[in-house]
Protein backbone atom coordinates (compact mmCIF):
# COMPACT_ATOMS: atom_id res chain seq x y z
CA UNK A 1 0.00 0.00 0.00
CA UNK A 2 1.29 3.45 -0.95
CA UNK A 3 1.64 6.04 1.44
CA UNK A 4 -1.30 7.67 0.17
CA UNK A 5 -3.41 4.51 0.77
CA UNK A 6 -1.80 5.03 4.56
CA UNK A 7 -3.52 8.44 4.57
CA UNK A 8 -6.81 7.65 3.68
CA UNK A 9 -6.91 4.29 5.50
CA UNK A 10 -6.43 6.53 8.73
CA UNK A 11 -8.35 9.26 7.78
CA UNK A 12 -5.47 11.82 7.97
CA UNK A 13 -4.34 14.42 5.60
CA UNK A 14 -3.85 13.97 2.32
CA UNK A 15 -0.32 14.54 0.22
CA UNK A 16 0.64 17.91 -0.71
CA UNK A 17 0.72 16.97 -4.05
CA UNK A 18 -3.01 14.97 -3.43
CA UNK A 19 -4.12 18.17 -2.21
CA UNK A 20 -3.05 20.14 -4.87
CA UNK A 21 -5.13 18.13 -6.99
CA UNK A 22 -8.14 17.87 -4.75
CA UNK A 23 -8.08 22.05 -4.22
CA UNK A 24 -7.48 22.41 -8.06
CA UNK A 25 -10.11 20.06 -9.15
CA UNK A 26 -12.99 21.92 -6.87
CA UNK A 27 -11.71 25.31 -8.27
CA UNK A 28 -12.61 24.27 -11.42
CA UNK A 29 -16.00 25.46 -12.66
CA UNK A 30 -19.15 23.51 -13.05
CA UNK A 31 -19.69 21.32 -16.60
CA UNK A 32 -22.54 23.61 -17.79
CA UNK A 33 -24.71 21.95 -20.84
CA UNK A 34 -25.43 24.20 -23.95
CA UNK A 35 -29.01 25.60 -22.89
CA UNK A 36 -30.46 24.74 -26.40
CA UNK A 37 -29.26 20.39 -26.19
CA UNK A 38 -30.38 20.57 -22.53
CA UNK A 39 -33.80 21.52 -23.57
CA UNK A 40 -33.78 19.69 -26.75
CA UNK A 41 -33.28 16.69 -24.22
CA UNK A 42 -35.80 17.34 -21.94
CA UNK A 43 -38.24 17.78 -24.78
CA UNK A 44 -37.06 13.85 -26.16
CA UNK A 45 -36.98 12.53 -22.52
CA UNK A 46 -40.94 14.08 -21.83
CA UNK A 47 -42.17 12.94 -24.83
CA UNK A 48 -39.97 9.67 -25.07
CA UNK A 49 -38.88 10.22 -28.51
CA UNK A 50 -34.74 10.86 -27.50
CA UNK A 51 -32.07 11.31 -30.62
CA UNK A 52 -29.26 9.43 -30.13
CA UNK A 53 -26.15 9.53 -32.19
CA UNK A 54 -25.24 6.12 -33.48
CA UNK A 55 -21.29 6.23 -35.33
CA UNK A 56 -22.47 9.29 -37.87
CA UNK A 57 -26.11 8.75 -37.78
CA UNK A 58 -28.46 10.79 -35.54
CA UNK A 59 -31.47 8.34 -35.39
CA UNK A 60 -34.63 9.15 -32.91
CA UNK A 61 -35.48 6.18 -30.65
CA UNK A 62 -39.08 6.42 -29.80
CA UNK A 63 -39.82 4.65 -26.95
CA UNK A 64 -42.82 2.68 -25.93
CA UNK A 65 -44.91 4.28 -23.16
CA UNK A 66 -45.85 1.45 -21.03
CA UNK A 67 -49.62 0.48 -20.68
CA UNK A 68 -51.18 2.69 -18.07
CA UNK A 69 -52.84 0.45 -15.38
CA UNK A 70 -55.85 1.75 -14.40
CA UNK A 71 -56.61 2.18 -10.61
CA UNK A 72 -58.26 -0.31 -9.04
CA UNK A 73 -61.25 2.32 -8.96
CA UNK A 74 -61.33 2.16 -12.47
CA UNK A 75 -61.07 -1.34 -13.11
CA UNK A 76 -63.70 -1.86 -10.53
CA UNK A 77 -66.35 0.77 -12.07
CA UNK A 78 -65.49 -0.83 -15.54
CA UNK A 79 -66.25 -4.31 -14.45
CA UNK A 80 -69.59 -2.65 -13.06
CA UNK A 81 -70.43 -0.92 -15.93
CA UNK A 82 -69.50 -4.23 -17.85
CA UNK A 83 -71.83 -6.22 -15.53
CA UNK A 84 -74.82 -3.82 -15.70
CA UNK A 85 -74.57 -3.50 -19.19
CA UNK A 86 -74.33 -7.08 -20.02
CA UNK A 87 -77.59 -7.70 -17.52
CA UNK A 88 -79.05 -5.59 -19.46
CA UNK A 89 -78.49 -6.57 -22.42
CA UNK A 90 -79.54 -10.17 -21.18
CA UNK A 91 -82.77 -8.74 -19.86
CA UNK A 92 -83.46 -7.13 -22.74
CA UNK A 93 -82.84 -10.43 -24.74
CA UNK A 94 -84.69 -12.82 -22.72
CA UNK A 95 -87.96 -10.67 -22.20
CA UNK A 96 -90.74 -12.28 -24.24
CA UNK A 97 -93.41 -10.56 -25.61
CA UNK A 98 -95.41 -8.41 -24.29
CA UNK A 99 -99.49 -8.19 -24.03
CA UNK A 100 -101.92 -7.02 -26.65
CA UNK A 101 -105.52 -7.35 -27.12
CA UNK A 102 -107.02 -9.75 -29.70
CA UNK A 103 -110.16 -9.46 -29.36
CA UNK A 104 -112.68 -7.29 -27.32
CA UNK A 105 -116.29 -7.93 -27.48
CA UNK A 106 -119.53 -6.73 -26.06
CA UNK A 107 -120.66 -2.60 -24.82
CA UNK A 108 -119.03 -2.21 -21.51
CA UNK A 109 -115.49 -1.33 -20.37
CA UNK A 110 -112.38 -2.58 -18.47
CA UNK A 111 -110.90 -1.41 -15.74
CA UNK A 112 -107.06 -1.84 -16.09
CA UNK A 113 -105.04 -0.61 -12.85
CA UNK A 114 -108.15 1.75 -11.73
CA UNK A 115 -108.33 3.18 -15.08
CA UNK A 116 -111.88 2.43 -16.81
CA UNK A 117 -111.17 2.27 -20.99
CA UNK A 118 -113.99 1.56 -23.36
CA UNK A 119 -113.15 -1.06 -25.18
CA UNK A 120 -112.85 0.21 -28.64
CA UNK A 121 -109.82 2.15 -27.27
CA UNK A 122 -107.23 -0.08 -27.96
CA UNK A 123 -104.80 2.03 -27.72
CA UNK A 124 -104.97 2.89 -24.19
CA UNK A 125 -105.57 -0.52 -23.64
CA UNK A 126 -102.43 -1.77 -24.88
CA UNK A 127 -100.64 1.13 -22.72
CA UNK A 128 -102.02 -0.25 -19.70
CA UNK A 129 -101.85 -3.99 -20.16
CA UNK A 130 -98.42 -3.95 -18.68
CA UNK A 131 -96.93 -6.99 -16.61
CA UNK A 132 -98.79 -6.87 -12.72
CA UNK A 133 -101.55 -4.63 -13.96
CA UNK A 134 -105.39 -5.17 -12.10
CA UNK A 135 -107.67 -5.67 -14.86
CA UNK A 136 -111.29 -6.32 -14.25
CA UNK A 137 -113.62 -7.25 -17.15
CA UNK A 138 -117.34 -5.26 -16.48
CA UNK A 139 -120.47 -7.26 -16.77
CA UNK A 140 -121.08 -7.06 -20.52
CA UNK A 141 -117.69 -7.55 -22.01
CA UNK A 142 -115.01 -9.67 -22.93
CA UNK A 143 -111.64 -9.63 -23.65
CA UNK A 144 -109.23 -11.32 -25.59
CA UNK A 145 -105.14 -10.66 -24.33
CA UNK A 146 -102.72 -13.00 -26.10
CA UNK A 147 -98.89 -12.68 -25.74
CA UNK A 148 -98.05 -14.18 -28.87
CA UNK A 149 -96.43 -17.97 -29.25
CA UNK A 150 -96.94 -18.21 -25.26
CA UNK A 151 -100.29 -17.56 -23.82
CA UNK A 152 -103.57 -16.22 -24.94
CA UNK A 153 -105.85 -15.39 -21.68
CA UNK A 154 -109.54 -15.01 -22.33
CA UNK A 155 -111.60 -12.92 -19.67
CA UNK A 156 -115.47 -13.44 -19.53
CA UNK A 157 -117.55 -10.30 -17.94
CA UNK A 158 -116.81 -10.27 -14.28
CA UNK A 159 -113.38 -11.50 -14.11
CA UNK A 160 -111.02 -9.75 -11.83
CA UNK A 161 -107.45 -10.60 -12.42
CA UNK A 162 -103.18 -9.80 -12.20
CA UNK A 163 -101.74 -9.83 -15.38
CA UNK A 164 -99.32 -12.30 -15.65
CA UNK A 165 -95.42 -11.12 -16.53
CA UNK A 166 -94.01 -12.44 -19.81
CA UNK A 167 -91.87 -15.37 -18.51
CA UNK A 168 -87.99 -15.13 -19.90
CA UNK A 169 -87.16 -16.69 -23.04
CA UNK A 170 -84.12 -18.30 -21.26
CA UNK A 171 -84.43 -17.92 -17.38
CA UNK A 172 -86.33 -16.78 -15.07
CA UNK A 173 -89.43 -18.46 -16.97
CA UNK A 174 -91.94 -18.86 -14.15
CA UNK A 175 -94.68 -16.76 -14.12
CA UNK A 176 -97.88 -16.27 -11.97
CA UNK A 177 -102.01 -15.14 -12.37
CA UNK A 178 -103.71 -13.98 -9.29
CA UNK A 179 -107.65 -14.57 -10.57
CA UNK A 180 -109.86 -12.69 -8.35
CA UNK A 181 -112.76 -13.25 -9.56
CA UNK A 182 -114.70 -14.55 -12.83
CA UNK A 183 -113.69 -17.14 -15.53
CA UNK A 184 -110.81 -17.32 -16.66
CA UNK A 185 -109.53 -19.08 -20.13
CA UNK A 186 -105.69 -19.91 -21.00
CA UNK A 187 -104.17 -21.34 -23.62
CA UNK A 188 -100.54 -21.83 -24.44
CA UNK A 189 -98.55 -21.39 -27.36
CA UNK A 190 -95.26 -23.63 -28.44
CA UNK A 191 -93.00 -20.96 -27.12
CA UNK A 192 -94.43 -21.67 -23.90
CA UNK A 193 -92.44 -24.92 -23.86
CA UNK A 194 -90.34 -25.31 -20.37
CA UNK A 195 -92.28 -22.18 -18.77
CA UNK A 196 -94.33 -22.53 -15.74
CA UNK A 197 -97.51 -20.85 -15.13
CA UNK A 198 -98.95 -20.61 -11.69
CA UNK A 199 -102.55 -19.76 -11.49
CA UNK A 200 -103.90 -18.92 -8.20
CA UNK A 201 -107.68 -18.18 -7.63
CA UNK A 202 -108.95 -17.42 -4.07
CA UNK A 203 -109.06 -21.29 -3.10
CA UNK A 204 -107.17 -23.04 -5.29
CA UNK A 205 -103.61 -23.48 -6.86
CA UNK A 206 -103.18 -24.47 -10.69
CA UNK A 207 -99.65 -25.48 -12.17
CA UNK A 208 -99.87 -25.17 -15.70
CA UNK A 209 -97.02 -26.40 -18.05
CA UNK A 210 -98.72 -26.62 -21.15
CA UNK A 211 -102.27 -26.82 -21.75
CA UNK A 212 -105.98 -25.15 -22.28
CA UNK A 213 -107.87 -25.17 -19.39
CA UNK A 214 -110.53 -22.50 -17.84
CA UNK A 215 -110.40 -21.47 -14.34
CA UNK A 216 -113.67 -20.57 -12.76
CA UNK A 217 -114.64 -18.63 -9.76
CA UNK A 218 -117.78 -19.76 -8.14
CA UNK A 219 -119.08 -18.86 -4.94
CA UNK A 220 -118.40 -21.86 -3.38
CA UNK A 221 -115.03 -22.56 -4.93
CA UNK A 222 -113.00 -22.77 -7.99
CA UNK A 223 -113.50 -24.81 -10.98
CA UNK A 224 -110.69 -26.02 -13.14
CA UNK A 225 -111.42 -27.54 -16.50
CA UNK A 226 -108.85 -28.93 -18.31
CA UNK A 227 -109.56 -29.36 -22.45
CA UNK A 228 -106.01 -30.49 -23.10
CA UNK A 229 -103.30 -31.17 -21.70
CA UNK A 230 -102.06 -31.47 -18.34
CA UNK A 231 -102.48 -29.47 -14.95
CA UNK A 232 -101.78 -29.90 -11.58
CA UNK A 233 -104.51 -28.85 -9.09
CA UNK A 234 -105.06 -28.34 -5.55
CA UNK A 235 -105.93 -26.23 -2.58
CA UNK A 236 -104.17 -23.06 -1.99
CA UNK A 237 -102.70 -22.61 1.38
CA UNK A 238 -100.91 -19.72 2.79
CA UNK A 239 -99.71 -19.01 -0.99
CA UNK A 240 -98.83 -22.81 -1.79
CA UNK A 241 -100.45 -25.11 -3.56
CA UNK A 242 -101.70 -28.46 -1.48
CA UNK A 243 -103.11 -31.76 -2.29
CA UNK A 244 -102.02 -31.09 -5.86
CA UNK A 245 -103.15 -33.92 -8.20
CA UNK A 246 -102.93 -33.90 -11.69
CA UNK A 247 -106.29 -33.13 -14.16
CA UNK A 248 -106.04 -34.83 -17.71
CA UNK A 249 -107.83 -33.34 -20.72
CA UNK A 250 -111.54 -33.77 -20.44
CA UNK A 251 -111.93 -33.64 -16.96
CA UNK A 252 -111.81 -30.86 -14.20
CA UNK A 253 -111.56 -30.65 -10.44
CA UNK A 254 -113.42 -28.76 -7.74
CA UNK A 255 -111.89 -27.10 -5.11
CA UNK A 256 -114.30 -25.80 -2.44
CA UNK A 257 -113.77 -23.03 -0.57
CA UNK A 258 -114.35 -25.30 2.98
CA UNK A 259 -113.28 -28.14 3.97
CA UNK A 260 -114.70 -30.26 2.18
CA UNK A 261 -112.15 -32.50 -0.39
CA UNK A 262 -111.56 -31.12 -4.19
CA UNK A 263 -113.97 -33.58 -6.33
CA UNK A 264 -113.00 -34.56 -9.62
CA UNK A 265 -115.29 -34.87 -12.62
CA UNK A 266 -115.43 -35.12 -16.53
CA UNK A 267 -115.68 -31.51 -18.17
CA UNK A 268 -118.40 -29.84 -18.47
CA UNK A 269 -119.82 -30.20 -22.08
CA UNK A 270 -120.34 -26.29 -22.23
CA UNK A 271 -117.26 -25.43 -20.97
CA UNK A 272 -115.44 -27.90 -23.20
CA UNK A 273 -117.02 -26.09 -26.56
CA UNK A 274 -116.21 -22.76 -25.42
CA UNK A 275 -112.31 -24.06 -24.49
CA UNK A 276 -112.27 -25.05 -28.11
CA UNK A 277 -113.21 -21.85 -29.71
CA UNK A 278 -111.03 -20.15 -27.95
CA UNK A 279 -108.45 -21.97 -28.81
CA UNK A 280 -109.30 -22.17 -32.05
CA UNK A 281 -109.59 -18.32 -31.70
CA UNK A 282 -106.17 -17.49 -30.23
CA UNK A 283 -104.06 -20.21 -33.22
CA UNK A 284 -103.19 -17.27 -35.53
CA UNK A 285 -100.77 -16.09 -33.35
CA UNK A 286 -99.91 -19.05 -31.35
CA UNK A 287 -97.88 -19.92 -33.90
CA UNK A 288 -93.69 -19.34 -33.46
CA UNK A 289 -92.81 -15.86 -33.90
CA UNK A 290 -88.81 -16.05 -33.78
CA UNK B 1 -24.45 5.94 4.26
CA UNK B 2 -21.93 6.84 7.14
CA UNK B 3 -21.84 10.67 6.88
CA UNK B 4 -17.69 10.27 7.38
CA UNK B 5 -17.36 7.95 4.39
CA UNK B 6 -18.87 10.73 1.98
CA UNK B 7 -16.92 12.08 -0.58
CA UNK B 8 -14.85 15.31 -0.11
CA UNK B 9 -17.52 17.30 -2.45
CA UNK B 10 -20.12 17.21 -0.71
CA UNK B 11 -18.74 17.55 2.45
CA UNK B 12 -17.10 20.42 1.84
CA UNK B 13 -20.31 21.79 -0.23
CA UNK B 14 -18.28 23.07 -3.00
CA UNK B 15 -20.06 20.39 -5.40
CA UNK B 16 -21.18 21.92 -8.20
CA UNK B 17 -25.08 20.88 -8.14
CA UNK B 18 -26.42 19.28 -4.78
CA UNK B 19 -26.21 16.12 -3.85
CA UNK B 20 -28.70 15.24 -1.44
CA UNK B 21 -31.44 13.39 -3.70
CA UNK B 22 -34.02 15.82 -4.83
CA UNK B 23 -37.37 15.94 -2.50
CA UNK B 24 -40.95 15.91 -4.14
CA UNK B 25 -40.05 13.96 -7.03
CA UNK B 26 -43.13 11.81 -8.24
CA UNK B 27 -40.75 8.32 -8.85
CA UNK B 28 -44.66 6.49 -9.43
CA UNK B 29 -45.26 9.10 -11.78
CA UNK B 30 -41.96 8.55 -14.00
CA UNK B 31 -42.31 4.90 -13.66
CA UNK B 32 -45.99 5.40 -15.11
CA UNK B 33 -44.03 7.43 -17.78
CA UNK B 34 -45.81 10.67 -16.46
CA UNK B 35 -44.63 14.11 -18.56
CA UNK B 36 -45.08 16.03 -15.87
CA UNK B 37 -42.86 14.14 -13.44
CA UNK B 38 -40.69 12.79 -16.24
CA UNK B 39 -39.85 16.59 -16.41
CA UNK B 40 -39.44 17.06 -12.49
CA UNK B 41 -37.08 13.71 -12.70
CA UNK B 42 -34.67 16.04 -15.98
CA UNK B 43 -34.72 19.10 -14.02
CA UNK B 44 -33.44 16.97 -11.18
CA UNK B 45 -30.43 15.62 -12.55
CA UNK B 46 -29.73 16.62 -16.09
CA UNK B 47 -27.13 19.06 -14.98
CA UNK B 48 -25.24 16.74 -12.35
CA UNK B 49 -25.56 13.68 -15.16
CA UNK B 50 -23.69 16.21 -18.03
CA UNK B 51 -21.39 17.15 -15.64
CA UNK B 52 -19.98 13.81 -14.95
CA UNK B 53 -19.97 12.58 -18.21
CA UNK B 54 -18.07 15.51 -18.87
CA UNK B 55 -15.36 14.71 -16.64
CA UNK B 56 -15.54 11.44 -17.34
CA UNK B 57 -15.24 12.32 -21.35
CA UNK B 58 -13.52 15.29 -21.22
CA UNK B 59 -15.06 16.47 -24.44
CA UNK B 60 -18.10 18.48 -24.81
CA UNK B 61 -19.55 16.52 -28.15
CA UNK B 62 -19.13 13.16 -26.53
CA UNK B 63 -20.89 14.46 -23.44
CA UNK B 64 -23.70 15.05 -24.82
CA UNK B 65 -24.17 11.92 -27.16
CA UNK B 66 -23.84 9.92 -23.81
CA UNK B 67 -26.39 12.35 -22.01
CA UNK B 68 -28.46 11.54 -24.72
CA UNK B 69 -27.91 7.02 -23.90
CA UNK B 70 -28.04 7.90 -20.70
CA UNK B 71 -31.74 9.28 -20.83
CA UNK B 72 -32.72 7.07 -23.22
CA UNK B 73 -31.62 4.19 -20.44
CA UNK B 74 -33.61 6.22 -17.69
CA UNK B 75 -36.69 6.32 -19.89
CA UNK B 76 -36.61 2.63 -20.77
CA UNK B 77 -35.91 1.58 -17.05
CA UNK B 78 -38.08 3.93 -15.72
CA UNK B 79 -40.43 1.16 -15.05
CA UNK B 80 -37.81 -0.66 -12.84
CA UNK B 81 -37.65 2.44 -10.53
CA UNK B 82 -37.76 2.12 -6.67
CA UNK B 83 -40.00 4.72 -5.31
CA UNK B 84 -39.11 3.95 -1.59
CA UNK B 85 -35.07 4.24 -2.31
CA UNK B 86 -33.25 7.82 -3.82
CA UNK B 87 -32.85 7.20 -7.90
CA UNK B 88 -29.45 8.82 -7.23
CA UNK B 89 -26.91 5.93 -7.63
CA UNK B 90 -29.09 4.40 -10.24
CA UNK B 91 -28.72 7.07 -12.50
CA UNK B 92 -25.43 7.53 -11.75
CA UNK B 93 -25.08 3.76 -12.28
CA UNK B 94 -26.33 4.68 -15.43
CA UNK B 95 -24.14 7.95 -16.58
CA UNK B 96 -20.69 5.80 -15.83
CA UNK B 97 -21.60 2.74 -18.04
CA UNK B 98 -22.67 4.57 -20.33
CA UNK B 99 -19.08 6.32 -19.89
CA UNK B 100 -17.68 2.79 -19.82
CA UNK B 101 -19.60 1.81 -23.07
CA UNK B 102 -17.96 5.14 -24.94
CA UNK B 103 -14.25 4.40 -23.89
CA UNK B 104 -14.51 0.87 -25.16
CA UNK B 105 -15.56 2.08 -28.55
CA UNK B 106 -12.80 2.53 -31.34
CA UNK B 107 -13.85 6.51 -31.71
CA UNK B 108 -13.30 7.69 -28.50
CA UNK B 109 -9.74 5.67 -28.38
CA UNK B 110 -9.47 7.15 -31.98
CA UNK B 111 -9.73 10.52 -30.50
CA UNK B 112 -8.44 10.21 -27.43
CA UNK B 113 -4.90 12.18 -28.07
CA UNK B 114 -2.24 12.90 -25.40
CA UNK B 115 -3.32 16.36 -23.62
CA UNK B 116 -1.63 19.79 -23.85
CA UNK B 117 0.24 20.45 -20.55
CA UNK B 118 3.26 21.49 -21.41
CA UNK B 119 4.78 24.21 -19.52
CA UNK B 120 4.16 28.04 -19.95
CA UNK B 121 6.11 30.31 -18.64
CA UNK B 122 4.77 32.58 -15.77
CA UNK B 123 1.37 30.45 -15.89
CA UNK B 124 1.67 29.43 -12.29
CA UNK B 125 1.59 32.89 -11.28
CA UNK B 126 -1.93 33.66 -13.42
CA UNK B 127 -3.34 31.32 -12.41
CA UNK B 128 -2.88 31.79 -9.24
CA UNK B 129 -3.63 35.43 -9.16
CA UNK B 130 -6.97 37.07 -7.76
CA UNK B 131 -7.62 38.65 -10.88
CA UNK B 132 -10.97 39.93 -11.65
CA UNK B 133 -13.65 40.80 -14.60
CA UNK B 134 -12.49 39.64 -18.45
CA UNK B 135 -8.82 38.33 -17.46
CA UNK B 136 -9.86 36.65 -14.08
CA UNK B 137 -12.66 34.49 -16.03
CA UNK B 138 -9.97 33.99 -18.68
CA UNK B 139 -8.11 32.34 -16.23
CA UNK B 140 -10.44 30.33 -14.76
CA UNK B 141 -11.47 28.99 -18.02
CA UNK B 142 -7.24 28.09 -18.67
CA UNK B 143 -7.34 26.58 -15.15
CA UNK B 144 -10.32 24.46 -16.03
CA UNK B 145 -9.03 23.15 -19.09
CA UNK B 146 -5.50 22.07 -17.58
CA UNK B 147 -7.91 20.19 -15.01
CA UNK B 148 -9.44 18.64 -17.09
CA UNK B 149 -6.99 18.10 -19.27
CA UNK B 150 -5.21 16.38 -16.56
CA UNK B 151 -8.05 14.41 -15.74
CA UNK B 152 -7.80 13.24 -19.46
CA UNK B 153 -4.35 11.88 -18.91
CA UNK B 154 -6.02 9.68 -15.65
CA UNK B 155 -6.41 6.16 -16.99
CA UNK B 156 -10.06 5.58 -17.16
CA UNK B 157 -10.21 3.21 -14.14
CA UNK B 158 -8.71 5.86 -11.97
CA UNK B 159 -10.77 8.82 -13.36
CA UNK B 160 -13.62 7.70 -12.80
CA UNK B 161 -13.33 6.71 -9.35
CA UNK B 162 -11.64 10.19 -8.46
CA UNK B 163 -15.08 11.66 -10.59
CA UNK B 164 -17.06 10.30 -8.60
CA UNK B 165 -15.87 11.08 -5.16
CA UNK B 166 -14.41 14.27 -5.76
CA UNK B 167 -17.35 15.97 -8.06
CA UNK B 168 -20.06 13.76 -7.29
CA UNK B 169 -19.39 13.35 -3.07
CA UNK B 170 -20.11 9.64 -3.44
CA UNK B 171 -18.89 7.66 -0.42
CA UNK B 172 -16.27 4.68 -1.07
CA UNK B 173 -19.38 1.82 -0.57
CA UNK B 174 -21.28 3.51 -3.02
CA UNK B 175 -18.83 3.88 -5.55
CA UNK B 176 -18.15 0.71 -4.99
CA UNK B 177 -21.87 -0.47 -5.62
CA UNK B 178 -21.64 1.87 -8.80
CA UNK B 179 -18.18 0.56 -9.77
CA UNK B 180 -18.90 -3.14 -9.45
CA UNK B 181 -15.61 -3.02 -7.52
CA UNK B 182 -14.84 -3.27 -3.56
CA UNK B 183 -14.54 -0.82 -0.89
CA UNK B 184 -10.73 -1.69 -0.57
CA UNK B 185 -10.17 -1.66 -4.22
CA UNK B 186 -11.87 2.08 -4.71
CA UNK B 187 -9.61 3.27 -2.03
CA UNK B 188 -6.77 2.36 -3.70
CA UNK B 189 -7.89 3.55 -6.89
CA UNK B 190 -8.83 6.98 -5.16
CA UNK B 191 -5.49 7.48 -3.68
CA UNK B 192 -3.41 6.49 -7.49
CA UNK B 193 -5.58 8.28 -9.00
CA UNK B 194 -5.32 11.98 -6.51
CA UNK B 195 -1.26 11.11 -6.85
CA UNK B 196 -1.19 10.83 -10.44
CA UNK B 197 -3.33 13.64 -10.45
CA UNK B 198 -1.33 16.10 -8.46
CA UNK B 199 2.22 14.89 -10.65
CA UNK B 200 0.24 15.80 -13.84
CA UNK B 201 -0.88 19.23 -12.48
CA UNK B 202 2.62 19.95 -10.72
CA UNK B 203 4.16 19.14 -14.06
CA UNK B 204 1.31 21.91 -15.74
CA UNK B 205 2.76 24.60 -13.19
CA UNK B 206 -1.15 24.34 -11.68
Amino acid sequence: MSHGDDELEAGTALSPSAERARAAMHAAPPELPDPAFRERLKRDFVSGAIQVTKGRKRITVHLPLPRRRPPMIAWAAASLAAAAALVFVLGTMNRGPSWWVTAARGEGTVRIEGQTVALSDRDTMRRLLVPGAEVEVSENAELDLCMNGVLALQLTPGTRMTLPPPPGRWFGRQTELYARDGELRVTTGPQFKGTRLAIMSPVAAVEVTGTTLAVIIEETGTCVCVYEGKAMVGRLQSGAGADMRPVPGGSRRFVYKDERPPESREIRADEKVKLAEFRESQRPWMQPVD
Amino acid sequence: MDPSSRGPGQNRGSSVYEADPPRALDLEGVRRRDPRALEAFFEAYFDRVFSLLKRLLGDTTAAQDAAQDVFLKIHRGAHQLDPARDPGPWVMAIATNVCRDVWRSGAYRFSSTAASLERTPGLAERLESDARGPEGDAIAAERARRVQDALRRLREPLREVVVLREYEGLGYDEIAAITGLNEAAVRKRYSRALAELGKTLEKADL
